[in-house]
């Protein structure tokens, strides 16, 4: 496929899996402010870290704004100037499924363009207003439908493994996100074992956040302690929004995408994500400290950032003077 | 004999003294229509409404939208679209056809001659200093055979009808003709909302268009199952929804200028498997912009070097290039000589009576008859840097006189030709509105006329003008069907 649509389509997703995972935040915390336990600090501040986007906040509002749950959602949720806010994050994905209507069928832009058009109608406002659960909700149902159309329509080729790639890497990111805020609100301790119900009530927020709670507690040893959970969502390989998980995923895609070309495009890419694998596995979580954790978190994502740019160069912005010519190349369809 | 309409058309009444499609000057239906516009009269106004907002939706869910630049940003609008369709019966397609392929064969023939020997100057059937001064002629492109060998690939001819028998050519197309999209959307469309009334006519499919397009594309190319591609400017193109459209109706990529590039005189894209070599490109970026070292302008939208490609004949462009002198709105009203001298055969279209600006005699008629006639620009085109005469206030003439006068060679005036008019929703009820027509040809080893094409309709009060960047809508346009008509394609 046309290397240009390959990066379009990887970041059309990663926009959507964005906006699927701030609505999963959302309805967790929404629902966790109505306990009546004692809320741990800056639970709505956290949101926005999770987003990666506190200075651009810090830059438009003042300091009081920050414990204002209002002011926050709004941001989040409609604000222009927020470059990750859920209306701008469907903006751009819906721009980019608009440019490679083309590569996609007809149903996966409809679900795209209809989500879009829900989204800046009166009807999502008004909901917004009347109760923002619902909202979110229906935003997540809206989501879920795009993913369900790009699995069971469209076809194993290209286009489809470079979206898988897009929602795979941008989900890691994110869980690996919520997993370092949630540790970064606890108050300090030199190792990550607290079960106060306060604590508790936590850690059930971040296992919703990451649509993990169920699943969770289906698993032996399945106890609500920081370090279990933690493991868990890095290293569990069946749960489809654990990094692990999501990194096997990618580097199957990869796989995919080389197999179908009978090329070797793409081989950087595919050793580093091996290399970041292999170093996970070994990684023994259950005893690491939680200033340790932090710092392992940090490489993720750094290493996921970095798979991201090495994806670039492969594949979506190639210069010419490193193209490999093959002559017998010619004709033929995408 | 027939039952009065009652329903939707129960209160229409053509304008008087103009020619109605649908409608005789006494307000009966056209006898040709009657049947079908029954069928349509059995809706009331009510549904009628129900229905705009169902095609309404189906537009807007499918992104059929083009770009309007009404602040800095580009917003998105819907090609306004009209339920009433209009309606031409076989015999009166029939005779159109046949002067639409005589037209286009003139033309080709006309581009081959004047990149060529230049026989139709040297007999003086056309002053060669019209052709050297023509800002779509590119003396570049002398004696050089377009690779694949045709210049128009795809036309899009305008006509108009003044009158019951007559279509009349109002002006050519032969660079990027646009709007085919919506041609085939709007079928789309009135299928889903009007199913009972296709089921009882005999309507022409237009489905086939981009496949047609497509075999006509790989039919140039001496390559087995070449690589065709849709060049476009880009997102921001106002008619970036066709260009995408055409890319999935036709199974081909669509590619930006960056996604090209040229190495040793031939053609490649950028794939994610390394690059592929390109055999066709459909491009609906204009000659000016497609090779920056060509042109010398610093466009990013073409491609460096494709022109060396296409001079090589390592690659198909199409249209060609140079094309932009047989559109030429002053040249236009030499075709009917070209149509004599090419094929020693009378116009079958007639065209509307132009006067030149480049003759001197003719300019001061121009400029003496302002207001009465409509002035274009030579290379103009979505209704831009025109005038309409009677409708312009007196700073507006006087300022397009002073442009004419600067540069008489850019201008060319008609007399106002009056317009049919179609039944077009308006507000609350149907009112008489002046329609135009554009067919699609399509030329490959076989030359083809879409059986359809767009009508663009003046939705505003009184007005002239049917292009959709100023206020214009479309209608779908039903070819009716009879029984011998099987003979689809003649040769080129």
């Amino acid at each position: 496929m046309i290397s240009r649509v390959a990066g379009i389509c990887f970041w059309m997703s990663r926009y959507l899996e964005r906006v699927e995972n701030t609505i999963r935040v959302l309805i967790a915390n929404y629902t966790h402010m109505l306990d009546g336990e004692p809320v741990l600090k800056d639970a709505w501040w956290s949101v926005v870290c999770v987003m990666g986007v506190e200075q651009k906040f810090e830059a438009l509002y003042s300091q009081e704004d920050k414990n204002q749950e209002e002011i926050i959602q709004h941001f989040l949720v409609w604000d222009d100037n927020n470059p990750v806010s859920i209306k701008n994050s469907l903006r751009i994905a819906r721009e980019n499924a608009k440019i490679i209507r083309d590569s996609i069928n007809n149903e996966l832009w409809d679900v795209i363009n209809r989500l879009w058009l829900w989204f800046k109608s009166n009807e999502a406002e008004t909901l917004y207003t009347r109760n923002k659960y619902i909202f979110c909700a229906t935003v997540q149902e809206k989501c879920q439908s795009y993913q369900g159309v790009l699995h069971n329509t469209i076809a194993r080729t290209n286009p489809f493994e470079f979206m898988r790639l897009g929602f795979l890497l941008e989900r890691a990111s994110q869980t690996t996100r919520i997993l370092d805020i949630n540790y970064h609100c606890l108050s300090d301790k030199s190792a990550i074992v607290d079960e106060t119900a306060q604590e508790v009530a936590h850690w059930l927020n971040l296992l919703e956040s990451c649509g993990a709670h169920e699943i969770f507690m289906t698993y032996d040893h399945a106890e609500l302690i920081g370090s279990v959970i933690a493991k868990f969502l890095i290293l569990n390989e069946t749960f489809p929004r654990s990094i692990l998980y999501c990194f096997e995923k990618a580097h199957e895609s990869l796989l995919h995408i080389q197999t179908n070309a009978h090329s070797s495009i793409g081989n950087n890419t595919r050793y580093k994500l091996e290399k970041m694998i292999a170093e996970l596995k070994l990684k023994p979580i259950d005893k690491i400290l939680k200033s340790e954790l932090h710092g392992l978190l940090n490489e993720i994502l750094e290493n996921t950032d970095e798979i991201c740019e090495t994806l670039s160069e492969d594949f979506f912005d190639p210069q010419i003077n490193n193209l490999i010519f093959d002559e017998t190349v010619s004709g033929g369809q995408q | 004999m027939n039952t009065p309409l009652t329903g939707l058309f129960k209160d229409y009444q053509p304008l008087l003294g103009r020619y109605d499609e649908m409608f005789l000057e006494n307000g009966q239906p056209q006898p040709a229509f009657y049947t079908l516009l029954k069928l349509l009269d059995k809706n009331t106004l009510e549904d009628f409404q129900h229905y705009r907002r169902l095609a309404d939706t189906i537009f807007r869910n499918n992104g059929t939208t083009f770009l309007v630049y009404k602040h800095e940003l580009g917003t998105e609008e819907i090609f306004p679209f009209d339920l009433i369709p209009r309606v031409i019966c076989a015999c009166d397609w029939r005779q159109l056809e046949k002067g639409l392929l005589q037209r286009v064969q003139a033309l080709e023939l006309f581009l081959h001659d004047i990149y060529g020997e230049q026989k139709i100057l040297k007999d003086k059937i056309i002053p060669h200093e019209l052709i050297e001064s023509s800002a779509g002629y590119n003396p570049r492109m002398c004696h050089i055979t377009p690779p694949g060998g045709i210049y128009i690939n795809i036309s899009g001819i305008d006509l108009i009808k003044t009158n019951e028998s007559e279509y009349c050519v109002l002006e050519d197309n032969l660079r990027t003709p646009s709007g085919v999209s919506y041609v085939l959307e709007n079928r789309l469309t009135m299928k889903r909302v009007f199913p009972a009334i296709f089921k009882e006519s005999h309507i022409r499919t237009i489905k086939e268009y981009p496949l047609r397009f497509k075999d006509a594309l790989t039919s140039l190319s001496a390559v087995d199952n070449p690589m065709v591609v849709i060049l476009t400017p880009g997102v921001n193109n106002s008619a970036f929804f066709e260009h995408s459209y055409l890319a999935r109706k036709m199974g081909c990529y669509l590619v930006q200028g960056s996604d090209l590039f040229v190495h040793q005189e031939k053609v490649y894209v950028k794939t994610t498997e390394g690059p592929k070599r390109v055999d066709v490109i459909y491009r609906r970026v204009d000659d000016d912009y497609i090779d920056p070292n060509f042109s010398g302008n610093h466009s990013m939208l073409g491609v460096p070097d494709l022109m060396k490609a296409y001079i090589a004949g390592n690659v198909v462009l199409a249209n060609g290039i140079g094309n932009g002198v047989a559109d030429d709105k002053a040249i236009y009203s030499f075709v009917p000589q070209m149509i004599r001298y090419y094929l020693t055969e009378e116009p079958i279209l007639p065209q509307v009576p132009t006067y030149l600006g480049f003759v001197a005699k003719e300019k001061d008629y121009i400029l003496q008859h302002l207001d009465k006639l409509v002035v274009k620009k030579v290379d103009g085109a979505g209704g831009y840097g025109m005038l309409f005469g009677p409708h312009a206030t007196q700073k507006e003439r006087i300022d397009f006189a002073e442009k004419i006068k600067a540069n008489p060679r850019d201008y060319i005036a008609q007399e106002v030709v009056e317009l049919s008019t179609c039944p077009t929703w308006d507000l609350q009820k149907l009112a008489p509105k002046r329609v135009d027509f554009r067919p699609y040809i399509v030329s490959g080893k076989y030359r083809w006329v879409l059986p359809g094409g767009l009508t663009r309709v003046a939705l505003a009060e009184n007005s002239y003008i049917v292009n959709s960047s100023q206020g214009g809508g479309s209608k779908d346009t039903w070819v009716l069907n009879d029984e011998d008509e099987y003979v689809q394609g003649e040769q080129a």
